[in-house]
């Protein structure tokens, strides 16, 4: 039987202020695998994503998210967790109650299931320091803890390993290869190439807002 | 929405900024205490607890000079602040995790907006708790204005035709609800122009033109927001003034009502919801 795609992009463009921000972008995600998206900075990478999470109308085409448009049926989609950019926590307070703060709006999760998810990327729950007074590697942790502790079915991550030590990177290559078989489908974008091909099933380039496929991973 | 509220006022209000603003208040009602004693002792006149309180929330007079000013501006100016760095920190990225988890950018809009009316609320009543106390500690208690109150004001002309706790409701309420005013323009000049340091300039600049404009057009004064909250100004305490209540109250509901139309109307208009973007 086929496994039922959890983003379906169909001829994604976006044009602002005269610039191609998108161009003609197709690309379809399936559960249980890991995408990755090489690019510079500027090139489009965090665009696109910011369409999948919603952010942006498209100019034209569509994106449809566990079966629902986006921007019509749903305005952001569901079941989703989200690193894009900076990790921006509100800074006089310790991570633990960041992340209670957020996952109370949903509240759909528990104070164990938040601890877990600190503790999954390297953090201590018990740390009472503000966020102001982490570095730049803990707040990125913190940002992915955010992402995944609501254990979302679809996961988007732009540059996650950005300010992350060797052991740091380790410890979040393992989790998103947990992740995966569990079934979760990972979007992932990366100046680094070696570091998206080493993770990923499936491996495109982004280039002035196109989207093109390198190859599969097995062929690597 | 009640919980992404919770989120919003968590942003807006810590211990710190709650003893920023005690702090602030305290030194106000202090300063207003020293010229409330030595302005007493001049005139040989009697004062009590009520004037250190009206003095250090009336504003400025028209003329817009002095103490009345330099105190309604830094009462204005800390609370501009405070919702300037929560608007920061909410469109630098924060935004990017509460947007999606409460699922509607209205539900996210409405949210900031109630948490600003809640915050300005908190904001006056700390302001009046703290100098109340204060003076409470330091002068006689009486529930009616003073002769020195009189004197300040009218300058031996008669009588303030209103009583201690009329004016006390009209300078808290018309306080507020100009402070909420005032956010919600803050809030929308940040969403317009993607930058929260924007709004915050607009607003300390708009209070700055406020604070002045009674020295050359009272006309023009009676049509700046800032102004609206200044009870100083109005003719319940100044008889010259056709500044009224009535066209303030309404002045401030129909702005308010205006300022969130408009930024409804303008995050429903928005192609691309990302504050941090310079696009």
């Amino acid at each position: 039987m086929m496994e039922e795609s959890v983003v379906i992009i169909r001829k994604l463009t976006k044009v602002i202020g005269g610039h191609t921000i998108l161009n003609q972008i197709d690309l379809e995600v399936k559960p249980g695998r890991i995408y990755g998206i090489i690019g510079h900075n500027g090139s489009g990478k965090s665009m696109l994503f910011k369409a999948i999470a919603g952010y942006l109308r498209p100019t034209k085409g569509e994106v449809i998210v566990f079966g629902e448009k986006i921007g019509e049926k749903a305005k952001f989609p569901k079941h989703f967790g989200a690193l894009i950019e900076h990790p921006g926590f509100l800074p006089q307070y310790s991570g633990m109650r960041n992340l209670k703060l957020l996952a109370a709006i949903k509240n759909e999760i528990t104070d164990e299931e938040i601890k877990e998810a600190i503790t999954q990327v390297g953090l201590d729950w018990q740390d009472k320091r503000p966020v102001k007074k982490y570095s730049l590697g803990m707040k990125q942790r913190l940002g992915i803890a955010q992402a995944i502790m609501e254990k979302p079915k679809l996961l988007i991550l732009d540059e996650p390993m950005n300010g992350l030590d060797k052991q740091g990177v380790k410890l979040i290559h393992n989790l998103l290869r947990s992740l995966r078989e569990q079934g979760v489908a990972i979007l992932l974008a990366s100046h680094n190439r070696d570091e998206i091909v080493q993770l990923s099933d499936e491996v495109y380039e982004m280039d002035r807002g196109m989207l093109s496929e390198v190859c599969e991973q097995e062929s690597i | 929405m009640i919980r992404l509220l919770s989120y919003d006022f968590f942003a807006l209000l810590s211990f710190r900024k709650l003893l920023v603003m005690i702090l602030v208040f305290f030194l106000i009602g202090l300063a207003t205490q020293k010229d409330v004693a030595s302005m007493a002792s001049i005139f040989n006149l009697e004062h009590n607890v009520a004037d250190t309180l009206l003095f250090s929330f009336l504003g400025p007079d028209r003329s817009g000079f002095g103490m009345g000013l330099i105190k309604w501006f830094v009462i204005q100016v800390v609370l501009v602040y405070l919702v300037g760095k929560m608007l920061d920190q909410e469109i630098r990225n924060g935004f990017f995790y509460t947007i999606p988890r409460v699922g509607s950018l209205h539900l996210w809009l409405g949210s900031k907006l109630v948490s600003l009316f809640l915050f300005t609320l908190v904001y006056f009543l700390v302001g009046f708790g703290v100098v109340f106390l204060l003076s409470f500690y330091l002068n006689s208690f009486s529930i009616i204005l003073s002769d020195f109150f009189h004197e300040m004001i009218l300058q031996g002309q008669g009588k303030v035709k209103a009583g201690l706790f009329q004016l006390l409701f009209h300078n808290f309420i018309l306080l507020w609800l100009t402070g909420f005013l005032s956010s919600l323009l803050q809030l929308l000049v940040t969403i317009i122009s993607n930058r929260a340091t924007v709004g915050t300039i607009f607003i300390i600049i708009l209070h700055a033109v406020s604070g002045q404009a009674g020295s050359f057009s009272m006309e023009f004064t009676k049509w700046l927001p800032s102004n609206q909250g200044i009870l100083m100004r109005h003719g319940l305490v100044d008889p010259f003034s056709d500044l009224t209540l009535s066209w303030s109250y309404t002045y401030l509901s129909v702005g308010v009502l205006v300022a969130v139309m408009v930024s409804f109307y303008y995050i429903n208009q928005k192609e691309l919801i990302d504050f941090s973007s310079n696009f």
